[in-house]
């Protein structure tokens, strides 16, 4: 029986079963023979439970939400159970009813006493659950007394309960597998972000060191020489020195380039809308909790076009933070981030990214793709010019422009065909 | 005879180090350069006039870390923080931790030797302040217990023939000791004295 299969046939075994305990409980005995069945059917259906184990989170999340109504019926069915039992069974089952009369035996004996050695079991608090649902297939029980070391008595276990606290167990697993995925996702995007931060915080220390000292030099030359204290065998040497802080800053500034553009963008065809797609559900629960809506209107017709996916998203995701990050002053109710992707000629794909942000005013405009400029306070400026880096490798084009009555609209275009588009369009490619 | 002051650079950059310096050389300054915190600590006796221009950002021991070991050691050396892009937050810290200024990199040559002049003459000030608090306990402690009384009703503004109504003495005996605590302090008039008092309470 396959998993969803087993998991229909269980609830609707315990729908019945629930019937069949709600009515009245007379001393019918057809009513209790099929008590008896249900309850063995149960007992059998966490046997197969314990051998087919779903094996990934979907499959869980599937078994989870097909045998739900089981688990919660189980979980609050008010139980018929006699009050000195510590309440360990939810519901009441057809093996409880025997083991009523058990327990009040048991409580005037022993329990080795009690049971023929065959048929003892034994389950020792803290048994795995796992290890109890094996016991259970292994000798066919409907039931369980729980002892502890002592062989004192602890409880009663039932296929039925067990098969909820398994129901519960995986459920939970399946919480804790998803959040854990949620989490690494967000924390992949973060620390994306963060070694960006870092490298870019890290090359302008690395950059600072040359540019000072270029600049101490050449003052302290300008001073020396004018007051006459200087040679010019040690003017000469400084200024050894400063050509060689300057090829140095050049170094610096050569490495950034190449770590950042990488000479042939892995291509292969991919969907910009898929690109998409998946950078707006990284960023919504960040743009959830700044109140910021975004909507995704993706025109189905896009071709599948030659693209570094992963650089692609790079660039939607840079786009997609600035609109969010320029809404930041504005009333909640206005913020809006609309991407949209359409085929824009033969040649190209264009992918908009629409805010209703504070706009850009006189010198940002001109200034935006600069390296290392931002008009945000904790920015690095390093978005949009990594953006253009990779859209321009990508022979396409990367552009913003104002929007009535507010905000910017941050566009870029990619070729269909590359090869050929990039031949055909080279006018349109800034200067690299 | 007070030694020449001396502009103490540390930064962990070779090339900063020797243009710093230089920068030092053309406004006349002495500067001793050093690579590291350790270095510093290791080679420059406590209490040397002068100032230090301190990079933030060092390997091992960073130039905040060095600015806490100094003020431990009752360091008075004054502190010019030279800090890079984004280290705004350290900045600060230097700041709260009594750095005199913080100056980014890459910064105007000007801007520093300014700031290492004012360094250099705050160092001056609290070194003369300090070696006259020295001097005037060295004096206070030449006086004997009743003296000391009949100052500090001096420095309160108290007349001689107050005092001398106080401690229960004649008005000659209050003069006299009066005239003795002019003199052990070498102070030139009442208000002589009630400066250096100021001076010498903490």
């Amino acid at each position: 029986m396959a998993n969803g299969d087993w998991g229909v046939t269980l609830a609707r075994l315990y729908k019945r079963f629930v019937w069949l305990v709600g009515a009245e409980p007379a001393e019918d005995e057809l009513l209790t023979i099929e008590l008896e069945a249900v309850a063995a059917l149960c007992s059998r259906i966490v046997r197969v439970a314990a051998q087919s184990c779903p094996r990934d989170v979907c499959e869980q999340i599937e078994f989870c939400r097909a045998t739900h109504a089981v688990v919660f019926e189980a979980a609050h069915f008010p139980g018929h159970l006699p009050g000195h039992l510590p309440g360990h069974s939810p519901g009441r089952i057809l093996g409880l009813v025997r083991l009523d009369e058990t327990v009040r035996q048991f409580q005037q004996r022993s329990f080795s006493e009690f049971l023929p050695p065959g048929e003892k079991v034994v389950i020792s608090n803290g048994l795995a659950l796992e290890d109890m649902v094996r016991c259970f297939g292994e000798r066919d029980l409907d039931a369980a007394i729980v002892v502890d070391e002592q062989e004192e008595f602890v409880g009663v276990v039932t296929s039925q309960s067990l098969l909820a606290a398994l129901v519960r167990q995986r459920s939970t697993f399946a919480c804790e597998q998803q959040q854990l995925l949620d989490r690494y996702q967000r924390l992949s995007h973060i620390s994306r972000i963060n070694t960006m931060g870092e490298m870019a915080s890290g090359l302008s220390h690395e950059l600072n060191q040359p540019l000072t000292a270029i600049v101490a030099y050449v003052d302290a030359c300008q001073e020396l020489v004018e007051s006459g204290r200087m040679t010019n065998q040690q003017l000469a040497d400084v200024l050894r020195a400063v050509s060689s802080q300057a090829e140095r800053a050049g170094q610096i500034i050569h490495r950034l380039r190449k770590m950042v553009k990488r000479s042939q963008p892995d291509s292969s065809i991919r969907s910009i809308n898929e690109a998409v797609r998946e950078v707006a559900a990284l960023l919504r629960p960040a743009a959830d909790q700044s109140g910021v809506a975004i909507e995704l209107d993706l025109d189905a017709n896009v071709p599948g076009i030659p693209i570094d996916f992963l650089q692609v998203q790079q660039v939607v995701m840079h786009l997609m933070e600035n609109g969010c990050d320029a809404m930041h002053d504005i009333p909640r109710e206005l913020r809006r981030l609309t991407v949209s992707t359409r085929r824009l000629s033969e040649f190209d794909v264009e992918t908009a990214v629409c805010d209703q942000g504070c706009g850009l005013t006189g010198d940002a405009a001109s200034r935006l793709f600069e390296s290392f400029f931002s008009t945000k306070t904790n920015g690095l400026g390093l978005g949009l010019s990594i953006s253009r880096t990779i859209v321009e490798a990508h022979g396409g084009r990367i552009w913003i422009t104002p929007n009535f009555p507010r905000g910017v609209t941050a566009r870029f275009t990619l070729p269909i065909n590359h090869g050929k588009a990039a031949y055909g369009r080279e006018s349109h490619r800034f200067h690299s | 005879m007070a030694e020449n002051p001396t502009v103490f650079i540390v930064d962990d950059d070779a090339a900063v180090r020797d243009a710093l310096a230089l920068l030092m050389r053309s406004a006349n300054l002495t500067a001793a350069v050093f690579a590291g915190a350790r270095e510093f600590l290791e080679k420059v006796p406590q209490d040397r006039p002068g100032c230090l221009v301190l990079d933030v950002r060092m390997p091992e021991i960073d130039g905040l870390e060095l600015q806490k070991q100094l003020a431990a050691h009752g360091s008075r050396l004054p502190i010019i923080m030279l800090t890079g892009h984004g280290d705004i937050p350290m900045a600060v810290q230097a700041l709260r931790a009594g750095a005199l200024d913080f100056i980014p990199k890459p910064f105007e040559s000007k801007a520093l030797l300014a700031r290492v002049h004012e360094a250099i003459e705050l160092d001056a000030r609290t070194r003369q302040q300090h070696l006259d608090r020295a001097d005037i306990n060295a004096r206070l402690s030449k006086l004997t217990p009743r003296e000391a009384e009949v100052l500090t009703y001096v420095t309160e503004g108290m007349s001689t023939k107050a005092i001398a109504a106080t401690l229960g003495s004649q008005f000659n005996t209050v003069q006299n000791q009066r005239a003795s605590v002019l003199k052990k302090m070498q102070a030139e008039s009442t208000a002589d004295l009630i400066r250096m008092v100021m001076i010498a309470r903490p």
